[in-house]
């Protein structure tokens, strides 16, 4: 369970230590999930530079709203929401300039392409290169993020029952991509 | 691939090495500057918003002591009764939330201090804090309470009603003598019905009259007292607290003021309790005469060919000295 979980209490006290106007904590807090936030942002995008961009946008809105955030315990949850919503706004952008699709289809190859110019031969990482953006972000959610179905039904605003099934259907996937690729 | 996979699809979405540390450190940096920005935003509007709730407060009280008319100072409890829960509230909201934080993070810490092979903590306070400018701030408020008490008496006493006012009408003969009717009205502010009203009065005249506001006159009688005449009016009915009392005075009076060269001194002195008065004087001339100061907020001639002069002001923030001095000479 999170709630014993020392790096989620830790994370509180960061938390809890920024709205009390301590910049050092608010540093700590930033490095200590930039680099989740980041893969994060680049499976939904699937391009590393938005990724950058969606950090910088996210961190900012950290930077504003901490101040807000009425319980430290929801800060995952409302950090991630922020760097999904910051990722689909992206994404949004760039389908308004009409070439979403192509984009999406050159990104999901370059990415591929990428970890097998990175020399990533094991099978997982690649089968989970090959998934659609949506479904990279509930794995990354679950196992990268360590939320839980819940946590995760708040960041993509759907119920908790969606979550469960996507996480089921997208480790299905995962299976039959890796078991293709064993069979050549 | 079942769930017992589940670290090894953790460990392969942590796998990752395009992330750049150098680049994140930089974004991070970007974000503290905006994060202490905000903070000392949030700062500044709280202590803004206290201190314009203590002018409200300080300048509605002020008001409220000073003015005497009803609906204004209705008005002004309403702003001091919205200035002061908003101060209230501001200050308890900051102080309860600040509160809860100190408290759950004690929690957090001391859960964290207790746990096998937990983190630290960290350092529990910046090694450069932002200072907090309270003595600076506790200055500001006195400053605009001050500040604001002062110009609440001062716009409570502007917008206060009249309390009296003395309307005279002197009739200037060329020997300087004057026949005045004189009308005075002024609210009654003590607590005890007033029944009869004692004055002194420099007009020496013989044929003086006093009245009421329905022409029937009231009896006077005179003492003098160190080489100044005491009048006491008696009411015919008193004149209970709160209530206005009018008072017809006619009178000749000769002027103390000495002539000086062609120019006519005249000098009246009558005055009426109270500190907001509204004083009208009117002189009407002997003829071929012509003022010499003050100027006249209006002036005419009569049909006989006298001058007209008006002057009206009040007490509060006159420029005119009181008694009221009037010089007037012959035209050449």
């Amino acid at each position: 369970m999170y709630s014993h979980d020392t790096d989620y209490v830790y994370d509180q006290h960061l938390v809890l230590r920024c709205r009390q106007n301590e910049p050092a904590a608010f540093d700590e807090l930033l490095r200590r999930w930039q680099e989740r936030l980041w893969r994060h942002a680049r499976r939904l995008t699937g391009d590393s530079e938005a990724a950058w961009d969606v950090l910088q946008e996210t961190f900012l809105a950290v930077s504003q709203g901490i101040w807000r955030l009425e319980d430290a315990a929801y800060f995952r949850t409302w950090v991630y929401s922020i760097a999904t919503h910051k990722s689909m706004d992206w994404l949004r952008r760039r389908e308004r300039e009409k070439r979403r699709i192509e984009e999406y289809a050159s990104a999901v190859a370059a990415g591929a392409d990428c970890v097998k110019e990175r020399g990533l031969t094991d099978d997982l990482s690649y089968a989970i290169a090959q998934l659609p953006p949506e479904d990279q972000s509930i794995l990354s959610l679950r196992y990268d993020g360590e939320l839980s179905t819940v946590e995760i039904a708040k960041v993509l605003e759907i119920p908790e029952g969606t979550v469960k099934s996507r996480l089921y259907t997208v480790r299905r996937k995962l299976r039959e991509l890796m078991e293709r690729e064993n069979g050549r | 691939m079942d769930d017992n996979d589940d670290l090894d699809l953790k460990n392969a979405l942590r796998h990752d090495d395009q992330f750049d540390s150098a680049q994140a450190a930089s974004l991070r940096q970007s974000a503290r500057e905006r994060y202490s920005k905000s903070m000392r935003y949030i700062t500044r509007y709280l202590n803004v918003t206290v201190v314009v709730t203590t002018m409200f407060v300080a300048f509605c009280l002020a008001f409220l002591v000073v003015n005497n008319n009803e609906r204004l100072r209705t008005l002004a409890i309403c702003y001091l009764v919205i200035a002061m829960l908003t101060g209230v509230l501001v200050k308890l909201w900051y102080w309860t939330v600040n509160t809860k934080i100190a408290i759950l993070r004690e929690i957090k810490e001391t859960f964290l201090l207790s746990a096998a092979g937990g983190l630290q903590v960290g350092p529990q306070q910046d090694e450069n804090p932002v200072p907090r400018p309270v003595k600076r701030w506790v200055l500001v408020y006195i400053f605009v309470s001050v500040v604001s008490a002062l110009a609440g008496v001062y716009a409570g006493y502007r917008l206060a009603e009249p309390t009296g006012s003395l309307r005279t009408t002197s009739t200037v003969q060329a020997d300087g003598t004057c026949t005045s009717v004189v009308e005075t009205a002024f609210i009654n502010e003590r607590d005890v019905p007033l029944t009869e009203m004692t004055f002194n009065s420099q007009i020496t005249s013989e044929e003086r009259r006093f009245s009421d506001e329905e022409g029937r006159s009231l009896p006077v009688s005179i003492e003098q007292r160190n080489n100044t005449n005491f009048y006491t009016i008696k009411f015919i009915k008193p004149v209970m607290p709160g209530q206005w009392l009018w008072l017809r005075d006619e009178n000749t009076y000769v002027s103390k003021g000495a002539a000086d060269g062609d120019v006519r001194v005249l000098e009246w002195t009558n005055g009426v309790p109270g500190t907001k008065v509204v004083y009208t004087y009117t002189f009407i001339l002997p003829p071929k005469t012509e003022v010499v100061s003050p100027v006249p907020d209006y002036a005419e001639t009569t049909a006989d060919g006298c001058p007209k002069v008006t002057y009206r002001n009040t007490r509060f923030g006159s420029s005119r000295p009181f008694p009221f001095v009037l010089k007037y000479r012959l035209v050449p």
